[in-house]
């Protein structure tokens, strides 16, 4: 079953010559095609503009924004591991305001759809982000970060208890009419239950995965490599669980998905599509190589002219369930 | 983009320098053509393991050929890897990145500080402060310093280019005793007290994390500008992913107050002003 809802009523015009359709629509977000950049892997767009056209990309999920700015961890927040790297970022961020005020005026002058990743540390917190929001030009939709602990209730993450992520995403959700994407967590047991929670809350659509908690030591100094001393885990490693994860809430939950997680090539894209995404997005690749996401889009176009797909949305969960 | 390796050779010990074709990136564009104290990511392996770039400075920049150099030293996989590969292979490289060095317009010498493989984005400096016209002969001043003797490295260079240059190692084999620090610290170089600085003499230093807070330290007593080339381990190197942080001390615009906030030494560095970062903190 297509899972990706209504196709492009424009898609005859965005057919290239060959006729291949990659658009898709997320939510109600029309995207030129399913590859988006993922959030605080991109900057807010401008920093990689020297290497891709973002005319090319579905989308670009900014860094994860909070009410007021943060500061951050203290480094190192960075470490290399085998097939990927470690990070503790710690949601360092210009705040909202800053984001419209600075930096969206930038993004407008794109055709790709520009979508805000936002989080914050209670519900209180998420629900103020979003009212800031709702009829600002050029917000094409909404990613709730949910892997973030809430202070009012023992610093524990929203993202990794259903009851958390209903609240949550109730509160959000009666607070913006703009399409709004829940990014769920991979540290739990199971991420169906806590998809269902989100989906019963109203969220439109769902992204996974956010980063594996992971942790690096340094057996010369016997010290952790990261000040904060554990961080999420991206890259390769983490696609076979990603992958596997999106399988599994494809075939549990009616509602568009967004695969993410070491997605490098279009090969890797593909995958994911064919175990139920509607859409992806490219993270740390864009580390390795700043075009990776433009690669990513002409290598899907190709894939599909040389199997005789007419339309993406044709592949998406196509494997035996 | 993709650059060939013309020559790739060691030096001494675990010390290489390489040579890139890349023309591309020396044509001038929107970014302006590569400066000393900028760096490059170079990807050693196209395959997932070393991960990631690994930033490099520039050791030498041939507008005209088309060539940047590097200095580096064999530490870990990444480099390892580097020195394996052979004239003729290409590598995938991000250039140029970062803020480099900004030579004062009044400058009238150049006091250059350099601890171990430090060294490398100096040459590049001083080959551009000499091309400006900029302090006559003599008037640029290098202090290099390195465990022993085989750590000191560019000498000839600065020679070539007209330097005047101290060493030191640590083992007291070649130069002084001690190190490029301790070299500086007797050195008479100092600016006149005065309520407003005297730029005349200019201090760049490059060299691991306690150097270059010495440095700052003693550029701070003499009151003398200092600027100091960073290393921080970094991800992508265009200030997308905020992992190369560096506390350093702002003034709010509104209040006059000082502020701590973070910088990418990637994108606002590698190179900033020794008193804009809080040293304790890093
Ligand atoms: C802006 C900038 C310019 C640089 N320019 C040069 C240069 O011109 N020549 C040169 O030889 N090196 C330079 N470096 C350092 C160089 O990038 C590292 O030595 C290199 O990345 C190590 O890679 P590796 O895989 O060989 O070592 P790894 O296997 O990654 O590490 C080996 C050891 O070195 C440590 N290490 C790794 N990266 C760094 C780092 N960035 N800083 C401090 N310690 C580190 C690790 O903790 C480990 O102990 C520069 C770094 C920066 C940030
Ligand atoms: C440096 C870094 C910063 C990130 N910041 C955010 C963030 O602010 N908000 C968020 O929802 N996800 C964030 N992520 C997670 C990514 O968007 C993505 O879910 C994860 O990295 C897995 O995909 P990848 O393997 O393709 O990188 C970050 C990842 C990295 C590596
Ligand atoms: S290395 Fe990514 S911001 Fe500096």
């Amino acid at each position: 079953m297509k899972k990706s809802g209504v196709r492009s009523q424009e898609s005859g015009v965005r057919k290239n010559a060959r006729g291949t359709d990659l658009s898709v629509n997320i939510a109600g977000i029309e995207l030129k095609n399913p590859v988006m950049a993922a959030s605080g892997t991109f900057g807010y767009g401008e920093e990689y503009t020297p290497y891709v056209d973002l005319n090319k990309l579905g989308a670009i999920v900014v860094k994860g924004l909070s009410i007021t700015h943060r500061e951050g961890n203290p480094p190192p927040r960075i470490v290399e591991t085998t097939a990927g790297m470690l990070n503790s970022i710690g949601l360092q961020n210009i705040g909202i305001d800053s984001f419209i005020n600075e930096k969206l005026p930038f993004l407008r002058k794109y055709d790709t759809k520009v979508i805000v990743n936002f989080f914050g540390d209670s519900i209180d917190e998420y629900c103020e982000v979003v009212k800031r929001m709702d009829s600002v030009d050029g917000i094409h939709g909404l990613e709730m970060n949910i892997s973030c602990p809430n202070k009012q209730e023992g610093w524990l993450e929203f993202g990794t208890n259903p009851d958390l992520t209903f609240r949550v995403v109730s509160a959000v959700r009666k607070n913006t009419k703009l399409p709004l994407i829940v990014k769920l967590s991979p540290n739990v047991t199971d991420i169906t239950v806590i998809a269902k929670a989100a989906a019963d809350a109203g969220a439109d659509a769902l992204s996974l995965i956010n980063t594996l908690s992971g942790m690096a030591i340094d057996i010369r100094t016997r010290k952790p490599k990261l000040a904060n001393i554990i961080g999420g885990l991206s890259g390769p490693a983490i696609k076979p669980v990603a992958l596997k994860m999106v399988w599994q809430t494809a075939k549990a939950i009616k509602l568009p998905i967004i695969g993410i997680g070491g997605i490098m090539t279009y090969e890797d894209a593909i995958e994911f599509m064919l175990a139920g995404a509607s859409a992806i997005q490219v993270g740390t690749a864009n580390f390795i190589d700043p075009a990776a996401s433009e690669k990513i889009v002409d290598g899907m176009k190709s894939y599909c002219e040389q199997n005789g797909i007419k339309d993406i949305n044709e592949i998406i969960g196509c494997i035996p369930a | 983009m993709q650059a060939i390796i013309l020559e790739n050779k060691k030096i001494i010990n675990s010390y290489y320098k390489m040579k890139l074709s890349c023309d591309g990136i020396l044509r001038p564009t929107a970014a302006g053509a590569p400066s000393p104290g900028q760096f490059m990511m170079i990807k050693v392996s196209p395959h997932y393991d070393p991960f990631l770039r690994r930033p490099m400075s520039f050791y030498r920049i041939d507008e005209k050929e088309g060539v940047l150099e590097i200095l580096y030293q064999v530490v870990g996989k990444g480099t390892e890897i580097m020195s394996e590969l052979k004239e003729g292979d290409s590598v995938d490289i991000l250039a140029p990145l970062g803020r480099g060095f900004s030579i004062p317009e009044k400058m009238e010498r150049a006091i250059l500080v350099a601890g171990g493989i430090g060294v490398a984005p100096m040459v590049a400096l001083a080959e551009k402060i000499r091309g400006k016209g900029q302090g006559a002969r003599g008037k640029i001043t290098v202090f290099i310093g390195g465990k022993t003797k085989n750590d000191i490295l560019c000498k000839e260079d600065f020679k070539r280019i007209g330097a005047k240059v101290y060493i030191a190692t640590e083992d007291g084999l070649m130069g002084k005793k001690g190190t490029c620090v301790d070299l500086f610290r007797s050195s008479e170089f100092e600016n006149p007290q005065s309520a407003i600085r005297n730029p005349q003499s200019v201090i760049f230093a490059c060299g691991p994390h306690g150097m270059l807070k010495a440095v700052a330290d003693i550029a701070k007593d003499r009151d003398m500008p200092c600027q100091v080339s960073l290393d921080k381990r970094m991800a992508c190197g265009t200030g997308a992913c905020l992992g190369c942080v560096v506390k350093t001390k702002q003034k709010t615009e509104d209040r006059r107050q000082k502020t701590e906030v973070y910088k990418c030494v990637c994108k606002d560095g590698p190179v900033f002003d020794a008193e804009e970062i809080n040293w304790e903190e890093t």
